[in-house]
């Protein structure tokens, strides 16, 4: 059974709509007048326990709002959700007993207590029996490092350890779901490939579901095995990561030397259907194509109409521009819509 | 139960430890209040330069009055409302909404550790200006004492509760200022911190006699001068007891509303 379940999820923000200056704040103070913006449309997700799952689109799509609506934070317009059976809105206090949050921007530690004074505040919110709690919180600070600041208070912490400590405090009680809202968003290297160590052990080892959100591709590709990525409120892709990779194989790179003037080139071939030019200069071109069209072959004899090749490298998709594509709409990807 | 005894225990302890690690906001909070008091006794004292009686109240009372009320003023500070406001203004809330805690509760639990560690440098501070200005009218027996301390518990119920509503109004002003300012003047007017509620006018009294502000200085200011007791006391008494139960059910209503903001608006 699904541990996580939204059926025709939806949600509604009324905006304020203000014409500009005195008059129409004037105007909006008497008579307000709101628009409705669909933030989310009709998101069917079904998350089996265990599973760890990227949800990503860009900017604005609407993945804060999913997870917003997910851990029970806001009510939906529209359709359901249960989350361990239970719906998280109506349900909240007893739904957040088995769920543990991060938001990345916010942090749950007391500001101006040591961080040690936090993890027992969460330990009494929770009831977390003390011989559990004790093997908790020994496993995460040796995970996550935690020991040399748990005694400082949270405001001298750096954004890093802040981030092990909240990430910690999301896995003390054994939540059987973690959101993870931008969790190594403004981290270094060092730090997000910690976490990311982090979360894969932890999903292993306990069977933790995790879903989290990221810009960061590395997260994606390291941590989740499924990637849902939502674009203007709706789901446009839902499968496995590597069978978007795979598809995406279709369209590759490559890098020509040319003898002759690149951008010239570029201007020529710029109008064929099955390729595109995304780089252009006095004596080099970056083609992608569609191979399934066009053979590395195709694209060297149309090179060869105006000059010469001397050289050519060809790239593997990665992810970072696959995942673009599908922003983009440039992908064909309608077999794996609203695949669950 | 015990589980939720130890939860919210919990947030009353970590806001005891909070106050103490703001060492000298707590001092410099309990100073601004002294420099306040004497403002205010001086102006008394001149007011009883010219005639000792003031409509049954002696010198004397007068001073046990002020000291008591200057105790009470200061229990439920301003930390307790700016820190629900900065809560919804950072958009905080969102992290306490997603434990297993009441809101209402766990405020209450914090606004009471704040209170206890405050509380005790400010009854050190009243202490010593029951000493400098020499006011001896205290409570006379053990069974009075007892009604003062209950009646402290019922003042702090019913600030605390006033400042929790008003607090999740910034839910839809944003900005707290205007609504704490709101509702410092109708406290401080109406609960006889200013001036003694028995100096009101009699159509003004008979008003603040069913109005919740009596609770927070007025009643226990007077149980410990003496002057509140018997019939008249287990009268008000009932007034503030139910004003405390309407107000926590107001918060419950309130917040609610304000959970039905967020959900339209947005986070």
């Amino acid at each position: 059974m699904a541990i996580i379940e939204a059926k025709g999820l939806s949600k509604t923000y009324q905006n304020a709509v203000k014409e500009a200056g005195l008059a129409g704040a004037l105007k909006h103070f008497i008579k307000p007048v709101f628009t409705e913006i669909k933030a989310v449309s009709d998101v069917h997700l079904s998350i089996n326990p265990g599973e760890t799952v990227a949800y990503v689109g860009p900017n604005g799509a609407g993945k804060s709002t999913t997870i917003k609506m997910l851990t029970g934070f806001l009510k939906p317009s529209g359709g359901q959700i249960k989350i361990n059976g239970m719906d998280p809105y109506h349900q909240r206090l007893e739904n957040t007993k088995h769920m543990g949050v991060v938001f990345g921007q916010r942090t749950q530690l007391w500001w101006d207590i040591p961080v040690s004074e936090s993890f027992t505040l969460l330990r009494d919110i929770y009831a977390i029996p003390p011989k559990r709690y004790k093997e908790n919180l020994a496993w995460l600070s040796e995970m996550l490092g935690l020991t040399p600041f748990m005694g400082s208070s949270a405001r001298k912490l750096s954004l890093g350890q802040r981030m092990r400590a909240d990430l910690a405090l999301a896995f003390l009680h054994d939540p059987s779901v973690v959101f993870l809202d931008e969790p190594t968003i403004g981290l270094d290297v060092a730090v997000r490939e910690r976490i990311r160590e982090f979360l894969k052990k932890i999903n292993r080892e306990r069977g933790t579901t995790i879903l989290l959100t990221s810009h960061d591709l590395d997260d994606i590709r390291d941590v989740c095995d499924r990637l849902v990525v939502i674009d203007r409120g709706t789901i446009i892709y839902d499968g496995k990561l590597q069978a978007l990779l795979d598809q995406c194989v279709r369209c590759r790179t490559m890098h020509l030397r040319l003898t002759s003037d690149g951008e010239e080139f570029a201007k020529k071939i710029g109008k064929h259907a099955n390729l595109e030019v995304i780089a252009s200069g006095p004596s080099e071109a970056s083609i992608e194509f569609d191979r399934f069209a066009l053979s590395a072959k195709d694209i060297i004899n149309l090179a060869n109409t105006t000059g010469e090749v001397i050289d050519f490298r060809i790239d593997e998709p990665d992810i970072e521009r696959v995942i673009k594509n599908v922003y983009e709409g440039k992908l064909d990807i309608s077999g794996n819509r609203g695949h669950v | 139960m015990r589980a939720a005894l130890k939860k919210y225990w919990r947030h009353t302890a970590l806001a005891m430890q909070e106050t103490l690690a703001y060492r000298v906001t707590y001092i410099v909070n309990v100073f601004s209040m002294v420099v306040t008091y004497t403002v205010i006794f001086f102006v008394w004292s001149a007011v009883y330069a010219g005639n000792p009686d003031l409509d049954g109240y002696q010198w004397q009372e007068m001073k046990s009055y002020l000291i008591v009320s200057l105790f009470l003023s200061s229990l439920v500070s301003m930390s307790s409302e700016f820190r629900i406001s900065r809560q919804i203004r950072t958009g905080n809330i969102a992290v306490e909404l997603l434990r297993p805690a009441d809101y209402q509760k766990a405020s209450l639990s914090i606004t009471l550790g704040y209170s206890i560690s405050e509380g005790v440098l400010i009854a050190i501070a009243c202490l010593g200006f029951a000493f400098i200005t020499g006011a001896t009218v205290i409570p006379q027996n053990a069974l009075t004492w007892l009604l003062f301390i209950v009646s402290v518990l019922f003042s702090m119920a019913t600030k605390f509760l006033m400042v929790y509503v008003f607090g999740l109004v910034s839910f839809w002003t944003t900005s707290l200022m205007g609504i704490s300012w709101l509702r410092r003047g109708l406290t401080d007017f109406f609960s006889g911190a200013l001036i003694p509620l028995a100096l009101f006018p009699s159509t003004l009294r008979t008003i603040t006699d069913w109005l919740p502000f009596k609770a927070i200085v007025w009643i226990p200011a007077s149980v410990f001068t003496g002057r509140l007791y018997g019939r008249a006391l287990t009268r008000d008494f009932a007034v503030a007891f139910i004003w405390i139960v309407v107000l926590w059910f107001l918060g419950r209503l309130v917040w609610k509303a304000a959970m039905r903001k967020v959900t339209i608006q947005g986070g």
